[in-house]
């Protein structure tokens, strides 16, 4: 566990969270729900390549966060279910009022040996962070 | 088999069925804390060549292995594993 | 028919391994360089079955390729115990 943050959040970013990338996306969708995304879009507000920036959208839409909207492809903030909308909010003030400590959770996150031994079963590899 | 080569054997079977049960343990703690369904296949696996290898020692002549039941648990273990691999590779590679 | 299973887990336990301790080439982490031993020592108790089954039924081999389960069992435990932090 990472001293500082609740255990919830802590959970939260192991499950779903990978990068900080990926918060940023998570998070920059959350502060703009009322809105259309697409990859360029995004990237343009991160300060970010489309190309990551469109698998990071992918997978949070797989993970039930984002809903597709229509041709784009473009995303929409919809979290499948409350419990996970409230997390996200608690975790975007969290990140606003305390930013060094979730991202020092998120880059050393518990079990990452334990992840690494799941990963290395990918036959191919993950681009992003090799 | 001498008896005390037998004692050895049984002694090293437990060692072997215990081992199994502990690293499945493992795997479920993995599972429960990052909820990855592999860890999950590979608890059971290990759990599955642990209860083959009691049913094995408590057999009567034990050293048959070619027992159609023995084989198959060993099977269904490694079949899961495999599966796991496969699921992992299947699902969005994101 | 049961060799065809024994293989069938060497070539599994085999292919764990050489997934595993491949990845560890590429990321120094312990656990994927016991785990993959761990690995190994399962194949090479698969593949002694299959021997012990096939090729040399007048011996019994079954105190021999234990060893190398327990061996990997005991690596593999090891690379769990200290590695999965």
């Amino acid at each position: 566990m990472t001293r500082g943050l609740p255990p919830d959040l802590d959970r939260f970013l192991a499950r779903y969270i990978d990068t900080v990338e990926q918060l940023e996306v998570l998070l920059l969708l959350h502060q703009g729900r009322d809105e259309e995304w697409t990859a360029e879009r995004a990237a343009r507000a991160l300060y970010s390549q489309p190309g990551s920036i469109a698998r990071r959208l992918a997978s949070l839409a797989a993970h039930g966060f984002l809903e597709p909207t229509g041709a784009g492809p473009a995303y929409r903030y919809a979290p499948r279910d409350k419990e996970l909308a409230e997390t996200v909010s608690q975790l975007a003030r969290t990140y606003r009022e305390r930013r060094v400590a979730v991202i020092t959770a998120i880059a050393s996150r518990p079990m990452e040996n334990v992840r690494a031994f799941s990963d290395a079963f990918r036959v191919r590899r993950k681009t992003e962070d090799e | 088999m001498s008896p005390r080569a037998q004692t050895a054997a049984q002694l090293i079977s437990g060692a072997i069925a215990m081992g199994y049960a502990v690293i499945g343990l493992f795997f479920l703690r993995f599972w429960r804390e990052t909820r990855d369904r592999l860890f999950a296949a590979f608890a059971v696996a290990f759990w599955v060549l642990g209860l083959q290898r009691v049913l094995l020692s408590l057999a009567a002549g034990a050293e048959e292995e070619s027992r159609a039941a023995f084989y198959l648990l060993r099977l269904g273990a490694f079949a899961l594993i495999l599966i796991a691999i496969l699921d992992k590779n299947r699902a969005r590679k994101a | 028919m049961a060799a065809v299973v024994y293989v069938l887990c060497a070539l599994t336990s085999l292919a764990c391994a050489v997934l595993l301790l491949r990845s560890y080439r590429r990321r120094p982490v312990g656990l994927l360089l016991w785990s993959g031993l761990g690995f190994i020592g399962f194949a090479l108790g698969n593949a002694l079955l299959v021997v012990d089954l096939l090729m040399v039924p007048q011996v019994d081999l079954s105190l021999l390729r234990s060893l190398p389960v327990l061996a990997g069992i005991g690596v593999l435990l090891y690379g769990l115990v200290w590695g999965s932090r």
